[in-house]
Order: structure tokens, then C-alpha cells, then sequence
């Protein structure tokens, strides 16, 4: 490779290093300063679920209770 | 191995994995333009062919060995069971098969080149596949 073949690689791959660093810093901003210990946000997620299965529980009985009337 | 996991990311597994996985998602996209340069399916002023192919496969190096660091924390903490509900871990699985067959045909007789663009369009396909199955869900 001569000289401009080796600058328009590390061109390229510094673009490629770029592209990723604001890729990553963009994610970290998403997920926020403080971060969420992993244990935790599944404990949420769990949360969330039995949150949902609720819902779902009182409208399956509200169905019911109409289709009783 | 649970516990060397959470004491290297500090107990944000998955943040670490979300970060690494849109990394890698983001320096896929780029090996695939690259690739599209170093095939002369695109032809831009200021990269010519064998720079492009070259550093794709420079970036292609690192991003394998990522993409494995990404694996063993995933399978390492989360394991393969946590995740048969969803797509996530067969469209993991079939990325790390389409990888290793790619470096194999790379590293090959060059008789199977002609493999090489649809096994990197299956990886780039693949790769943003299994960010989509995981990391998009978190971010919500």
C-alpha cells in the first residue's frame, strides 16, 4: 500500500472509532448518569410483569362479570 | 462466573452488554460500507478499494473478538435458558455460526470467496437483529 492507500485506511477506521465512541456515548446518555445495577432493573422488569398480569386479571373478570349479565 | 461478571461491570450487566451490543451493531453497519467500497458496488472519491477492503478487515478483527466478550457475558450471567422465551438467543447463536464461517471461508481456499458477501450481509443482518432482540427492548 502506498502513502494515501495508508492515510484513506486510518481514515476510515478512525471514522469507524468515531461512529462507535458516539454510538456509546449516546447509549450511556439513554441509560442515564447513575446507571441501574442489573439485579435491580430485573426487579422492575418483574415488577412490570406482575403489573401487566393484574391488568390483565381484573379485565378477564370484568369480561366475565358481563357475560354474566 | 456470575459473580467475576458483575465484579468486572461493576453490577450493570446489562448496561454493559446494551452498550457493547449498539457498538458493535454501529460498527457493523459501517464494515457493510466498507465492504459495499471494497467491492466496488459503491465508489466514493476519497477511499479507493484495497484501503476499504483492508480496513474492513482490520475492524472486522475487533469486532469478532467484541462480539465474543458480548457472548460470555450473555450466556456467562444471563445463560441460554433466561432467554428461550424470546428471539434473542437463536438469532445470537446463528450470528456466532455465521461468523465463524465467514473467518473460516476468509482464512480459506480462495474457491469460496463467492461466499463471502451473503455471509456479510447475514452477519450485518444478524448483528442488528440481536441488538433489535435486546438491547432496543431496554432502551425502550
Amino acid at each position: 500500500m502506498n502513502e494515501a492507500e495508508k492515510r484513506q485506511m486510518a481514515g476510515s477506521l478512525l471514522a469507524a472509532l468515531a461512529l462507535v465512541a458516539a454510538v456509546v456515548l449516546l447509549v450511556a446518555w439513554r441509560i442515564g448518569p447513575d446507571g441501574v445495577p442489573s439485579r435491580a432493573r430485573e426487579e422492575v422488569f418483574e415488577e412490570r410483569a406482575e403489573e401487566a398480569e393484574d391488568v390483565r386479571d381484573r379485565s378477564d373478570r370484568r369480561g366475565r362479570g358481563r357475560g354474566r349479565d | 462466573m456470575q459473580t467475576f461478571i458483575e465484579a468486572v461491570t461493576l453490577g450493570h450487566v446489562s448496561e454493559v452488554k446494551v452498550v457493547l451490543a449498539s457498538a458493535l451493531a454501529a460498527a457493523a453497519v459501517w464494515q457493510a460500507a466498507l465492504m459495499a467500497v471494497g467491492w466496488g458496488a459503491v465508489r466514493v472519491p476519497f477511499l479507493q478499494v484495497r484501503p476499504a477492503a483492508k480496513a474492513h478487515r482490520a475492524l472486522g478483527d475487533a469486532i469478532v473478538v467484541v462480539a465474543l466478550v458480548v457472548s460470555a457475558l450473555c450466556l456467562g450471567y444471563f445463560g441460554v435458558e433466561a432467554e428461550e422465551s424470546d428471539a434473542h438467543a437463536p438469532v445470537a447463536l446463528a450470528l456466532l455460526g455465521v461468523l465463524a464461517v465467514k473467518i473460516a471461508v476468509v482464512r480459506g481456499p480462495p474457491r469460496f470467496g463467492f461466499l463471502l458477501p451473503p455471509l456479510g450481509v447475514a452477519a450485518l443482518v444478524l448483528f442488528i437483529a440481536a441488538w433489535a432482540t435486546a438491547a432496543a427492548p431496554y432502551l425502550g
